[in-house]
Order: structure tokens, then sequence, then C-alpha cells
């Protein structure tokens, strides 16, 4: 088995900003973030443990988030990650970013002959 | 930037707690699964099928695992780390192939580190002042050659016109000689310098202070001296009083102002000094020293002024020297020596590493010695990479099967130069150990006859050095073996129908390599016995005169609380004569101006009656002070007339003796004996001091050195002539060594105006003047002998494996009827076609590479058809002697016995 079969349905590098704004709300452990996504995208993200944890991994390495050992509601021990100030800032920058390209894509998309 | 040092740092925390960080990883993913077990039981599922379904979901824990630890960098190096773990296991399970590579790799590096170390230390190593690189050196290049050296009024030229650019100083040649402190006379090394000699190099006193400008003004200068560290420590015992004592030299005190910093020895590598003094300071020095062009003296160094370009100072000073040129021409009567003067141009060169006579002496010699060693170690490395095919077949097998069941190629290719990195690094290891020993035997070699002190110490440019070459090494023997080995075809394998083993890679691969070693070793021995036969060569040269059972001792000139009269010098010598007969197993003493083959020469201006020199030409000849024993002494044959007779004495008419090339050179057919002869003190000769009567012919004998052209001698009795003697000639009636001390004793505490300032055996001394040329005869003989070694191994393994490949054929072919003699025939044509390939190769590469080598041979072609031919019987024995034991193998093999077992 090589890497490239690892299952990604997300551009990569959007996973992490998607990752950092589920944490800027509020701490969550790997399922919990997971639920998040899938949950405020309405199900379009379904992230799975083979791409969530390798960016957990790498966002952490960064700097940008941070884990620590906590208690779920059920009494059991999970991996909590929040975000440092780094990646709040990062969040801030990356987010801005986005939407100027956004925008621009969807201008672009948009445009009729008549406009140009 | 602030994420990578995180990277980083989180890299190295993973590296070091790395069972904990897999923990952690494993515990954080089971709870991703415990969670996603009970979401999917809270929505109703049986746990049974919760477990299942999430499972099915997070798809395999150990896939993701292997991702999630790949995204630090850290896993790189603990894969690396795996292989390289896993090499030494290897390896340790075949300890004696691992054995044989390291050994043959750390003589190849070794060997390499030490002749670098040399060079490091000899060529490239900078001399300890501030901004070496500032430094540059003068010379006058002639049409005929360069010249190193100028006089002093040519260097005042250079430092005052030239200041603009350069601040320029002077240094004459480290001398021997004898100095007094609070004793008798004792040797010390002595070099004149300019006053500026420490400012320019900016090289600080430890203690006092170093010489300055104003020591060296006008003639005469300041009498005053600075030690060197080692001088200061050796004599004086770091004493800090010594600052303000007094040395006398030729009667005349010195003070002693300061001392040099510790490892600063000069600006000559490989020639210290034990004490500094100015220049003008010389107690004694005629007034034409300091005047005239006549006396060429002095190194000139110059540091460049700040943002002066070395083509800047180029172009200036070779205006400064135009000056200079023109006024040696002016002084000079004689037509050929204007012209050569006229058409000298400056060099003007780097000199970050100072100068240097050694370097200038040894740098051919050591560069060839390199290249040799270098091919050395090709010959090792393709030893090794036979060795490495041949492991590579043993375990073909198991590679086959790693293949098949889905290692990487990539994988296999890692490990195999793990190992080969790990041979390389025991090589390396050894090789640096080998190297600390060699080194220290080539410094005592080249130490032993050069009066230098040498520093071959490794350092860190050794070190990276013998680094490169290991990391070289690794690739060239590992990456051919290690990429075939995995080029195989696993199912052949397995089914065991490999093809023909004569096809495969690796063995045409190990026979590439056989043929290349033997065509290394071939222009190595063949590069040996070029050496060798040259200096044969040069050991067969007739001197003329007979060094053994001589001892040289060098005396200093005379001196007691000033200057010491001809007369009483003359009858010191005398005594000191009679003092030295007197010793037991001393047969005869003599004694000479110029020393056997010393730099002190004295060449002359000659007029000589009834010889009218062609236009332009101004004869010249050698010439020598000498003792009535000298001849005898030195059995130099008096081939007609006489020798010198006590009779000889001062008030006595003036006699010489010449040799037979002064004869022919000046009087051709006629009878010498009778001719009239006269030194001349102008160039040409205007009038001759007085004319001498030619009382005998000598044979002729070499006076500088071994390689010299014979010109024409001029022998003058010592009472005759005011030249001081430098050197006494003892010849023994038994080993000269057991007589040597007493001998040294006596004459040590003979008299305090005198001082002996070194010792040496003739024999020992002529010899010592051809270390470079017996230094490489011996090292590329050794290095050949090794090369041909490890090319006769790498055959003979070659060679059996084959034959042992071929056994069922053989066996075969014997049952057909094939004899003993056939299959002899068979196996050694084997070694008969590697050898015949090596030599296609190896015979015009010797040929092509003794070109390059003919600069440093003496009377030998570089195409000597004696070196070639033994280096080819040489080679062709031991490997038809390596090839025939395989092939005996092969012919005693019993058919029945091999068809049955096939």
């Amino acid at each position: 088995m090589t890497r490239d079969s690892r299952p990604s349905g997300l551009v990569q590098g959007t996973l992490h900003m998607l990752v950092l704004k589920t944490l800027a709300l509020e701490p969550l452990h790997g399922y919990g973030i997971g639920v998040r996504l899938a949950q405020i995208s309405g199900g379009v993200f379904q992230v799975n443990a083979g791409s969530l944890f390798p960016a957990l991994r790498r966002l952490e390495r960064d700097g940008l988030i941070r884990g620590e050992w906590r208690l779920t509601e059920n009494n059991r021990r999970a991996r909590y990650y929040a975000l440092t100030a780094s990646g709040r800032v990062t969040l801030r920058r990356e987010t801005r970013e986005w939407e100027t390209q956004t925008t621009a894509i969807s201008r672009i998309l948009r445009a009729t002959p008549e406009e140009l | 930037m602030k994420a990578r040092i995180s990277r980083f740092i989180g890299g190295v925390t993973a590296l070091l707690r790395r069972r904990q960080r897999d923990e952690e990883l494993d515990e954080e993913l089971g709870a991703y699964l415990e969670a996603a077990v009970e979401a999917r039981m809270r929505a109703g599922m049986a746990r049974a099928d919760a477990v299942r379904a999430a499972r099915v979901q997070a798809g395999s824990l150990a896939a993701v695992k292997d991702w999630t630890r790949d995204v630090g960098w850290e896993t790189r190096i603990e894969s690396v780390w795996r292989d390289v773990r896993q090499a030494a296991r290897r390896l340790r399970a075949s300890p004696a192939f691992a054995a044989a590579a390291v050994l043959t790799l750390a003589l190849g590096i070794g060997a390499n580190t030490a002749i670098f170390s040399a060079i490091n230390a000899i060529m490239l190593r900078p001399i300890p002042v501030e901004r070496p690189q500032e430094l540059i050196s003068l010379a006058a290049r002639y049409p005929d050659g360069v010249e190193p050296i100028f006089s002093y009024a040519a260097y005042r030229t250079f430092a005052v016109d030239g200041a603009g650019l350069v601040d320029a100083l002077a240094a004459a040649a480290v001398r021997r000689d004898a100095i007094s402190i609070d004793g008798p006379p004792e040797p010390a090394d002595i070099r004149w310098v300019s006053g500026n000699y420490f400012s320019v190099l900016e090289v600080p006193a430890a203690l006092g202070r170093t010489l300055i400008e104003a020591d060296d003004r006008r003639p005469p200068g300041e009498r005053v001296v600075v030690l060197s560290d080692a001088y200061w420590a050796r004599r004086f015992g770091r004493d800090p009083g010594v600052v303000g004592r007094s040395v006398r030299f030729k009667g005349t005190p010195f003070t002693i102002v300061g001392v040099a910093p510790r490892g600063f020895s000069g600006e000559s590598p490989g020639e210290a000094s034990d004490l500094w003094m100015p220049l003008t300071a010389q107690p004694g020095a005629p007034s034409w020293l300091w005047t005239g062009h006549s006396t060429t003296w002095l190194r000139v160094l110059a540091r460049r002024r700040a943002g002066v370009s070395l083509a800047e100072a180029r172009g200036g000073l070779e205006a400064v020297y135009a000056g200079i040129r023109r006024d040696i021409a002016a002084g000079t009567e004689s037509v050929q020596y204007r012209d050569k003067v006229l058409e000298s141009r400056l060099a003007v060169s780097e000199a970050s590493r100072g100068v240097s006579r050694l370097r200038d002496n040894l740098s051919g010699p050591l560069l060839i010695l390199m290249a040799l060693v270098g091919l050395v170690l090709l010959v090792a490395c393709a030893n090794v990479a036979n060795l490495m095919l041949a492991r590579a077949a043993a375990r073909r097998r198991e590679t086959a099967v790693c293949l098949a069941i889905g290692a990487g190629r990539l994988r296999l290719v890692r490990q195999g130069f793990a190992e080969a990195a790990l041979l390389a690094a025991g090589g390396g290891v050894g090789g640096c150990l080998l190297a600390l020993w060699g080194a220290s035997a080539l410094e005592r070699l080249i130490s032993g006859a050069f009066p230098v002190s040498l520093d071959v110490s490794p350092d860190l440019r050794v070190f990276a050095f013998a680094c490169g070459v290991a990391c070289a090494t690794t690739l060239l023997f590992g990456l051919l073996p290690v990429l075939s080995a995995t080029r195989i075809d696993p199912l052949d394998d397995l089914r065991g129908t490999g093809g023909p083993v004569r096809r495969t890679v690796p063995v045409r691969l190990g026979r590439t390599f056989v043929v290349a070693q033997i065509a290394g070793s071939l222009v190595l021995l063949v590069a040996a016995g070029l050496f060798v036969r040259s200096l044969s060569k040069l050991e067969d040269i007739d001197t003329g005169f007979d060094p053994d059972r001589v001892l040289l001792l060098r005396i200093a000139s005379p001196a007691g609380e000033g200057q010491i009269p001809i007369a009483a010098r003359r009858t010191l010598y005398s005594r000191l004569f009679e003092h030295a007969e007197s010793v037991a197993g001393v047969a005869a003493v003599s004694a000479s101006f110029s020393g056997i083959f010393s730099r002190e020469t004295w060449g002359n201006v000659i007029a000589v009656d009834g010889f009218v020199p062609p236009a332009g030409v101004v004869p010249r000849t050698f010439a020598n002070a000498v003792s009535s024993g000298y001849f005898a002494v030195m059995r130099i044959a008096v081939l007609r007339g006489r020798g010198f007779l006590d009779a000889d004495h001062a008030a006595a008419p003036k006699v010489v003796l010449v040799n037979e090339t002064f004869v022919r050179q000046f009087f051709g057919e006629t009878d010498a004996i009778g001719g009239r002869v006269g030194l001349c003190s102008s160039d040409p000769c205007g009038s001759p001091a007085g004319m001498m009567t030619i009382v005998g012919i000598t044979q002729d004998a070499k006076y500088t050195s071994l390689r010299e052209v014979t010109r024409p001698m001029l022998y003058l009795p010592f009472t005759q002539v005011d030249q001081t003697l430098r050197e006494l000639q003892v010849r023994t009636t038994g080993d000269p060594a057991a007589v040597a001390p007493a001998l040294y004793r006596e004459l040590a505490a003979f008299d305090s105006r005198l001082a002996i300032i070194g010792m040496v055996q003739a024999r020992d001394h002529v010899s010592g003047s051809l270390v470079a040329e017996r230094l490489v005869a011996k090292l590329s003989a050794t290095f050949g002998l090794l090369a041909l070694t490890l090319a006769v191994v790498g055959l003979y393994g070659v060679v059996a494996y084959v034959a042992a490949q071929r056994t069922g054929e053989i066996g075969v072919r014997m049952a057909l009827g094939a004899s003993r003699r056939d299959v002899t025939r068979l196996v050694l044509g084997d070694t008969l076609r590697l050898l015949a390939m090596g030599g296609a190769i190896g015979i015009p590469a010797a040929l092509a590479g003794g070109r390059l080598l003919a600069g440093q041979l003496y009377e030998v072609s570089p195409g000597d058809p004696l070196a070639l031919f033994v280096s080819v019987v040489t080679l062709a024995g031991a490997a038809i002697a390596a090839g025939s034991v395989p092939a005996r193998r092969a012919a005693r093999l019993d058919p029945s016995a091999v068809l049955r077992a096939g």
C-alpha cells in the first residue's frame, strides 16, 4: 500500500484551515473535530482518521494547536486540542486569503461576455 | 521561521521520547475508535456492529499511525538508523568479509590521509600570522629560472618605492651558527631580518618587545635579538627574566629584547629559527653588502596595504623592479649577465602559506605520491566492490525472497548502501589511525634529511579529507555492486533456473573490476620501477670522493671577545687538526671553506694567463679553500702534479690545484701545470689580485649536489687566503659512529673560541641529498606491491568463483574425455584473458602516466623498457600463480562424483 491511496476529500491545506476554525470555537478531541466538521458542513465533509491525525500532528508541530489529555463527558481520557496564539493569527490570515481567493474565483466563474 | 524552529524541536523531542510518543498515538487512536463506537451505539447499533462499522470507517489504524508519524522529519532519521543497525547485524554475521573489506579500505584511506597530511603541512597550511592572505612574496624570474632572493639594495628599493602599495620585509635564510650565553659557544639557528619583520607580519611579542624599524635603520643596526618561544623554553626554561640579558655572536654582545609568541617559528614552514636579529646589526659585514647588487641573500615578503589588490601590487612592484633591473644592469660589465638581468621580470605571488624551500623541493614528489596513492585507493575500492559482489551472489536467494514478498528495490538498495557506508566508516577510522602513524613516519623521513622542523599533525582539514575519502569510497565500491545485486528476477532465482552464471551481471561486473585492478596495479608497478631505476642511477653517480668512514663537522667561525687576527686563526685551525688527529680511531683530518654538498658555495670570476674568453663571456669557476690533507681525506685523486704541502704557507709562492673540467675548459690540450690563474674582485676582471701557479690537477668531484653538472673547480690552500674553514672532514679507521661521540666531546672542549655546530656522517649527508627521491621510490614501491596484492586477491576470487560455478560443466567435459590438462587450460585461460585485458589497458596507461613523471626522473626515460618489462613479468607471474590454484583444483575433480552430485 502506498501513501497515495490515502482517502482525502479535501484540498490539502484547506483541511488545516477548517480544523483551526473548528478549534477556534472550542477545544475538541480528534473524533469531536470530525463530527463537528461534518455537522457544520451539513455532512459534506466526512474527514476520516487517515487525514485527520496527520493534519493534527502537523498543526501541532507547527505550534498552531496544542494537545492536552483530558477527561471526556463519558469519563474517558482523550487528547483535546486547543488553538494557540499563533494558531489564531494563522487562522485569521488564512481566512482572509481564502475569502479574497473565493471572491475572485466566483467573480471569474460568473463572468459574462458583456462584462469584458 | 517560528514554525520551522517549532518543527525542529518537535522532531528532536519525538526522537528522544519515541516510545512515549508511540504509546500516546496508540491511546489517542484507541480513544478515537471508542468515541466512534459509542456514537454509533447511541444511534442504536449493537456494540459488535458498531465496532465493525467504526473500524471500516477508520481504515487500517496501522496505516493511520504510519501517516501520522511520517509528518515529522525525524522518521527519516529513524529509518536510516534502522538500516544502519540492520547492516551492522548483517556484517556481524559475516566477520571475515567485514574484516577483509575494512582492512583493505583502512589501508587505502590511511595511505591517502598520511600523504595528504604531509601535503597539508607543507603546501596548504597558512602561517600563523594575522590575515595571511594579504602576504605576497617577490622573486626575479630569469629566462633560465626563478631567483627568490635579492640584494639588500634591491630590498630597500622595494620597501621605499613600493611603500604606497605594500609593506615589504626581508629575511635571510636560517643559518646554524654559534652563539655564547655566559659560557662556551653553542649552536643556534639564526635568522637576520629587517626591523619591520614582526610588525609587517603583525606578530606581537609574548614577552618584552619584538624587533622594531629603528633597530634596523642604518648599518650598523641595534645589537638586539628576539628569541623564538621554542628556544626560550629549550634554552632558558621560559625564564621571564631573560629580557635584558645578553648573548654574544662572533664576540659581539646582543641584548635580548623579547620573545616571539608560541607557535610562530618564522615565515618559512619547516625552517624554524631560534633567534631573530636585525639585518644591519651583523658584526663585521662589509659595506658593499648594503650598497651593491653583487650579493643576493634576502627573501622579500610584503603585506598588501588595505584595498590594494594582488594585480595592483603586481603592477606597481613590477615598475619598481624595472628601476632595480636597470640599476643592476648598469653595475655589471658582463654582457651575458646584463642581458639576463634586463630580460628578467618580477614574479609576485600570493604567500599566505609563507615561502619555503622545503615546499619548493617536495611539492612535486608529494603530488606524485598523492596521485599514486589515489590509484591504490581505486584498486582497493575495486577489491572491496568485488567482495561485495561475491557476497551479493551468495545472498542471491535471500534477496530474491525479499523482492518476491514485496520489499521495495529502493529499500534493498538503501540497505546495501548502509552496509557500504558502515564498511567505509570502519575503514575511515582504521585509516585515520594508520595515517597518524604513517604521517609521523613521513615526518621522520623528511626531517631526518632536511634540517627542518615539520609539524604534520593532523588538523581539521586532514580530518575532513579522510571523511571525504571515506564517503567517496562508499560510492566507488558500493554503487555498482548494490545496484546490480537488486537487479535480479526473483522468479528465475526462486525456481532455481537462473541463466548461465557467466552471463549474469555481477560476474561480468566482477571481471571488469579485476581488469581495472590489474591495469591500476600495473601503472603503479611501472611508476615504482621508474622511480627505483632513477634512484639507483642517482646512487650510482660517481661523486669523485669517498664518503665512507668520514665524519663531517661544521664549525662556526672562530670568535672570542672580538675579531681574531688571521694569523692567530690559522694557528688555531692547525692546532685543531692536530688535536682531532690525536683522538683514538681517527686516521686523518682535513678542513675546507665550502663543505661537502653544502649550500655555502664560492664562485669567482677569474683571469687565466693565455686564455682569451669569447666576447661577452666572463670566465668563472667554483673555488674552495682547503687544508693540505683535504685530497687524501676525501680520496680525491691528484692526477698530475702535487697536492698542497705544509710548505705552502702564507709567505710562500701562491699555488692552486684545479680539476679536470677546469683544465678542459681553460687549457684545452695545453699543459695546465705551471699555468697561472688570478681571482678577480669585479665582473668582468679588472686586474686580478695576484696570479697563482697551478701545481696539480685533481679528478673531478661533485661540489654542491649529486645531480650537478661538474663545473671548473679551483682549490686554494687555506693558509694563503682569508676564508674561514667551515667544515672539518675526519676519516676514521673503523666505524665512524663509534668514534663520533669521543671526537665531538674532545673538539667541543678544545677551545672556547671554536664551536662545533653540527656533525654528520659523510655517507648519510650524501645519501640524505636524495631523500625526496628515496621517499618517492620507497613509497611508490610499497604502493605498487600493495595494489598488486589486492589485484591478485581479486583475480583469484573471480576465477575461483567462476570455476566453482562451472563444476558441473567441467565434470561433463571430463566424463566426455577431456584430459586434466584440458581442464587446467580451460580455467587458466580465464586468468590469462583477464590478465591480457588488464595489460591492454594498463600498458598504454602506464606509458602515458610515465610521461607525467618525466620531470622527476634522472636519466631514465618514461617508457623505460626494463621497468615496464619487470612490472609486466611480476604482475603476470603473480596473477598466473593465483589463477593456477583454482585451475589445479578443477583438474583434480572426480567427474563421476560431480555428475552424481549434480
